[in-house]
């Protein structure tokens, strides 16, 4: 009797030999499939990306409308802003139509043109919100309090004006002097979402909601700073005495 | 019949069927010893990138936050790579000469991704998703380790299905405050012992049977 006489016992042996040798080095099929993840390249696109930029005109699914107030810096006077972009083309056409545009340049350079209005009801949830995004996007250059230090500045950044002390720099250069502070809500709307000189745009990395957020955070930062004790709800006064005889 | 083998024969014969039984255990131990070996599942092992990011200068020494460069990690399965535009918000002035940014400038103006070489890769048969640990309070840390440390990006963790449910089984101890999930330095060790059983009650964490099942992950 010996034990390698049968064909079958040496085959099998070898088989379950291969196998084991072989499992640990095939990912199966279902490992890698055909559909594309998220941002893997193509060969089938000329420009070797699989996530395909939208095609002009496209309509998102979601998609704020464009004529929502979450969507625009400009006040409800000018809503939208075609009629003027017409005027000034009808303007370069006929010379003398020119005079009649220039009321409206001048109201599109004026400050009143941006909204003053916040187009949600700001809450203390908001409020929050707009921090924590602040906290992200900003910090690394405006600094916690505002005043433009933050650390990419300390690397060598230019230097942001302090959304306190500073007149707005885009307004200067249209040749209104206003401070940061008093400028319409609309203006560091607009500020976030198309940027402004070295300053770059945030337009996808911040969603619309939370552009609105940050920027009732920063008029919160903006008011802190001249505050007066008296203008605190009671509760609220009563936590700052307590906290500075505490320190007495 | 005249006897075919010598009698020696009967040792060699048990022996080689003993040597196939230790030979054949001995595979399925080195089979898993490879297959979970760092060389398979490619943890711990740097990538060369086409641009040498350091998440030690950006996020370690800089401080910026996660969510700067990987922004949809709140809200969607990926967790989302920065486009050459973000790398660009500072970079457009900070070592602006410098010759290691050349492939981020170039990629810049002509309008063409960088091919960051991918480090996590899940098979496709497994379901994962960021938002859900996220909002739970599963720190990046708990599966990415101090990323905050690395020169060059690394996978800290095998990524095997036994990690996964290593975690699934008693997700207690990984959980953390909303504020820390992007935290690296966070310990819960200065925290209240009672944080984790609050923790699972507030985020609703369910049960054991179905964090284990396999409709779960495999779907
Ligand atoms: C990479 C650095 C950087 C980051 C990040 C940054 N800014 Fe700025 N910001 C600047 C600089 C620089 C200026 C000044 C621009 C100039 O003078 O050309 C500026 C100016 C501004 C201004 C004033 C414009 C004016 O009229 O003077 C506002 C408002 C502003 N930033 C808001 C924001 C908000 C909101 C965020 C976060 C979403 C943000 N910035 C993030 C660098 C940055
Ligand atoms: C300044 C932008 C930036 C910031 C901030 C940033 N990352 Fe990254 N991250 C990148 C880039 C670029 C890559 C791709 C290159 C690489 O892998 O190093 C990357 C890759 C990664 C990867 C590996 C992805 C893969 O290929 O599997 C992980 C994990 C990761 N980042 C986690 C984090 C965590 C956690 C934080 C916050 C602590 C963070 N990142 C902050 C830019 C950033
Ligand atoms: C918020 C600002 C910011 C962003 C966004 C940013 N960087 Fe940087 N990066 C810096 C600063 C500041 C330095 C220089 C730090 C210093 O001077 O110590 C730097 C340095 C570098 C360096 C130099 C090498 C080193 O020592 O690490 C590389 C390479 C680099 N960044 C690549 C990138 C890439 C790629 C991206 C996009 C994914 C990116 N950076 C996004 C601010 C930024
Ligand atoms: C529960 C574990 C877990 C947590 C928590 C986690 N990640 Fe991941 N991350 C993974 C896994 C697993 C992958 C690989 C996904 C794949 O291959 O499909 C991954 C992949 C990534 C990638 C590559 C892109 C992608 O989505 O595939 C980045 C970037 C990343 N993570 C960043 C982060 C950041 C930033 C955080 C914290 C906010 C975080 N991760 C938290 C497990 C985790
Ligand atoms: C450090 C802990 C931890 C690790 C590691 C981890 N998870 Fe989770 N996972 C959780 C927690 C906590 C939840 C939320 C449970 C809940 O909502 O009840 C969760 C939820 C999930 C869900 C959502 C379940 C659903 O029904 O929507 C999926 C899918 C998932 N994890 C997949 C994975 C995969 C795949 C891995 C490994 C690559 C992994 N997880 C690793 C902690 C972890
Ligand atoms: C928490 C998530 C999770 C759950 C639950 C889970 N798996 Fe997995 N499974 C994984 C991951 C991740 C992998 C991929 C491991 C790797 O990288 O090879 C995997 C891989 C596998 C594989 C392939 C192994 C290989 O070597 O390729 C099988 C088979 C499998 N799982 C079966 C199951 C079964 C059966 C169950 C239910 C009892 C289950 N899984 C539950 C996450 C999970």
């Amino acid at each position: 009797m010996t034990i390698f006489d049968t064909h079958w016992t040496r085959n099998g042996a070898i088989a379950l030999l291969l196998g084991t040798l072989l499992s640990p080095g095939c990912q199966q099929e279902m490992g890698k499939q055909p559909a594309y993840r998220p941002l893997e390249p193509s060969t089938f696109f000329p420009d070797g990306r699989s996530a395909r930029p939208l095609l002009p005109g496209t309509v998102a699914r979601g998609q704020v409308s464009p004529q929502s107030p979450l969507q625009t810096p400009w006040g409800s006077q000018r809503s939208d802003p075609t009629p003027v972009v017409t005027l000034v083309m009808q303007g370069f056409a006929n010379p003398l139509g020119v005079l009649s545009v220039l009321p409206v340049v001048d109201r599109i350079l004026a400050v009143g043109s941006y909204t003053a209005e916040f187009p949600f009801q700001v809450t203390e949830a908001i409020l929050a919100r707009g921090r924590e995004r602040y906290d992200i996007y900003c910090v690394v250059c405006h600094d916690p309090t505002g005043n433009g230090d933050g650390i990419i500045v300390q690397r060598g950044y230019t230097h942001p004006p302090s959304y306190i002390f500073d007149h707005s720099r885009g307004f200067e250069r249209r040749g209104i002097s206003i401070l940061l502070r008093d400028v319409p809500v609309g203006y560091f709307f607009e500020v976030i979402t198309n940027g402004y000189g070295a300053m770059p745009d945030y337009r996808s990395q911040v969603p619309l909601r939370d552009r609105w957020a940050i920027v009732a955070y920063i008029r919160a930062i903006q008011l802190s700073q001249f505050a007066r004790v008296q203008s605190l709800p009671r509760q609220e006064r009563r936590r700052i005495e307590n906290a500075l005889e505490g320190s007495r | 019949m005249p006897q075919i083998f010598h009698r020696s024969f009967n040792t060699i014969s048990k022996v080689s069927i003993a040597s196939v039984v230790i030979l054949l255990i001995g595979l399925t131990g080195a089979t898993y010893v490879v297959g979970w070996s760092p060389y398979v599942t490619q943890e711990q092992i740097a990538r060369v990138q086409p641009v040498p990011f350091s998440h030690q200068h950006h996020v370690g020494q800089l401080g910026i936050d996660c969510r700067y460069c990987h922004t949809s990690v709140e809200t969607s399965a990926f967790a989302g790579m920065p486009p050459t535009k973000t790398c660009m918000n500072c970079h457009q002035e900070i070592w602006f000469g410098s010759s290691m940014l050349e492939p981020v400038r170039e990629s810049y103006r002509k309008d063409q991704s960088i091919a960051w070489e991918r480090i996590h890769n899940l098979p496709q048969f497994v379901y994962f998703n960021h938002s859900i640990h996220i909002h739970k309070g599963v720190g990046c840390v708990s599966c990415h380790g101090r990323v905050d440390q690395m020169p060059l990006t690394y996978q800290e963790h095998s990524l095997l299905m036994g990690w996964c449910l290593d975690c699934h089984r008693d997700p207690k101890k990984h959980l953390r405050p909303a504020s820390a999930v992007f935290s690296m330095t966070w310990s819960a060790s200065a925290e209240p012992s009672e944080l984790g059983d609050r923790l699972m009650k507030e985020n609703h964490i369910r049960g054991v049977e179905q964090l284990t099942s396999c409709s779960t992950c495999h779907r």
